[in-house]
């Protein structure tokens, strides 16, 4: 039989056992320490009651929140390169003596959850009346936002210097320095998910494929949706229409924050969902 | 009230508690069924979250912890329990030993294999749903000080140790740790002050 440790209030404090038990990362012998703990206090088991409470209410406050940025906002960019692709159009729309009605350089935000959708001519994409596989493969960076904390200057972690490269649109930096940060935090989905997306944007659908593949294998809701469609983009990328299918079902039977954008892809693709 | 009066009110309250379970388990010995449900009201949570975090079935968790409570009480009728003040390490054993079991039978492995960071996060059961107190504990929340909600979202949510969000947020893990015990601790008291002592978390 195993030897169990002795647990106090103290212990349970100084240790962070509550937030280990709730992240399964006790051992079995402080696992069942600390459950013959919370059997007899009160307070341990109150606290712990809380922390559950509130990883479920910030994960879901996460996840809105996610869903809120990636629909409405494209990601934070230079004003001078916006600047600059504005200048562009109207330079090439002059020359060429048309209206301005060719693509944005991302595609334009999800319909809204009312609008009917449209219907398509029958045929592969690409096909007349379809939008091309490259135009389906286009990806719009999802915003990054960074915690906002209390206090002075700070020095810029890995993943935070990596961040700075993203929100400049500069992936394949953005991407190394993440690729590093996913080294310091293994556990950090966020950086996993970021580095995903970068990989993609770099021009790597193959390396993206492999990270957001763990993202979505995560079994976290607040990434794994979102690295579910990213992936379905990598494999359209690389023109595997199958496995983007695969993926972009899986979505479009949810209610999550892509699945509107999930059956319109497929039915861009030809495939209802 | 001095500082040692704290400690000595603690003390009170631990062998006050410890009296009232002795007692509790001597009750159920003489049949009272007052005493049993008082019993199922204080361990049924308890041993809900235990099984949920072992199994990580619903479904079984729930036919665990009400066998867990059946058997306890079956061997306190019977007198089984020879020290009525270990009455929780009592229950805790018999639900160790009701999980063993249903292990035994489904042939796997006993529960000593790590649960992933990813499994561990599954959502609570229906019984341990509460949207009374998932209000106040938002409310709470929305209290804290950005900082402070900013580790509890990097511990809970990410997964990230005191001293990975230490680094992150360029504090020391010192500070994380203080700042975690104080966000958690204001939550508890600010559900506690919405809900009631009596109801809030089955403090019992």
């Amino acid at each position: 039989m195993e030897q169990e440790d002795h647990v106090d209030c103290q212990r349970v404090r100084e240790d962070e056992m509550a937030v280990a038990y709730l992240r399964g990362e006790l051992s079995e012998p402080d696992r069942s320490a600390f459950e013959q703990h919370y059997f007899e206090c009160g307070d341990c088991f109150q606290d712990l009651e809380v922390l559950w409470d509130a990883q479920r209410v910030l994960r879901r406050e996460k996840a809105a929140s996610g869903v809120r940025a990636a629909t409405a906002r494209p990601a934070a960019r230079p004003a001078v390169w916006s600047w600059a692709w504005a200048a562009s159009l109207v330079l090439v729309a002059l020359a060429a003596g048309v209206v301005l009605r060719t693509e944005r350089p991302f595609p334009p935000a999800p319909p809204t959850a009312t609008a009917a959708p449209a219907a398509l001519p029958s045929g592969p994409p690409g096909s007349p009346g379809r939008p091309s596989l490259e135009t389906l493969a286009r990806v719009e960076p999802p915003p990054y936002v960074s915690l906002a904390v209390r206090g002075g200057d700070r020095e810029p972690t890995s993943f935070g210097r990596a961040m700075e490269h993203y929100v400049r649109g500069s992936y394949v930096a953005a991407a190394a320095g993440l690729r590093a940060a996913t080294r310091e935090e293994p556990a950090s989905l966020e950086a996993r998910f970021y580095l995903g997306v970068s990989e993609l944007l770099a021009g790597h659908p193959e390396a993206a494929i492999v990270e957001l593949g763990r993202v979505s294998a995560g079994g976290d809701d607040v990434y794994a949706d979102a690295a579910r469609f990213y992936l379905a983009k990598a494999h359209l990328t690389r023109r595997d229409v199958g496995a983007a299918r695969a993926e972009l079902q899986r979505l479009a039977r949810g209610d999550g924050a892509h699945s509107q954008e999930a059956r319109r892809l497929l039915r861009d693709l030809g495939t209802e969902p | 009230m001095a500082p040692g009066d704290d400690v000595f009110a603690e003390e009170r309250d631990r062998a006050a508690e410890r009296e009232r379970l002795k007692q509790l388990a001597l009750r159920i010995g003489t049949g009272d069924p007052g005493a049993e449900a008082e019993l199922a009201e204080r361990f049924h949570r308890r041993i809900l979250v235990m099984m949920l975090f072992r199994t990580r079935d619903r479904e079984a968790a729930r036919d665990l912890a009400q066998e867990t409570i059946l058997a306890v009480l079956g061997a306190l009728r019977k007198g089984q329990l020879r020290e009525a003040e270990k009455l929780p390490g009592f229950v805790q054993g018999t639900a160790r030993n009701v999980l063993n079991s249903f292990f035994r039978d489904r042939r796997q492995e006993p529960p000593t294999v790590e649960l992933s960071p990813e499994v561990a996060c599954f959502e609570p059961a229906d019984e341990l749903e509460n949207a009374e107190r998932s209000g106040a504990l938002r409310e709470g929340l929305d209290q804290l000080e950005p900082g402070d909600r900013s580790i509890l979202l990097l511990t809970l949510v990410e997964g990230l140790k005191s001293r990975e969000i230490a680094r992150r947020l360029s504090l020391s893990p010192e500070v994380v740790r203080t700042r975690k015990s104080r966000a958690v601790k204001r939550l508890v008291e600010h559900v506690r002050a919405t809900l009631g002592p009596a109801n809030a978390l089955s403090r019992k």
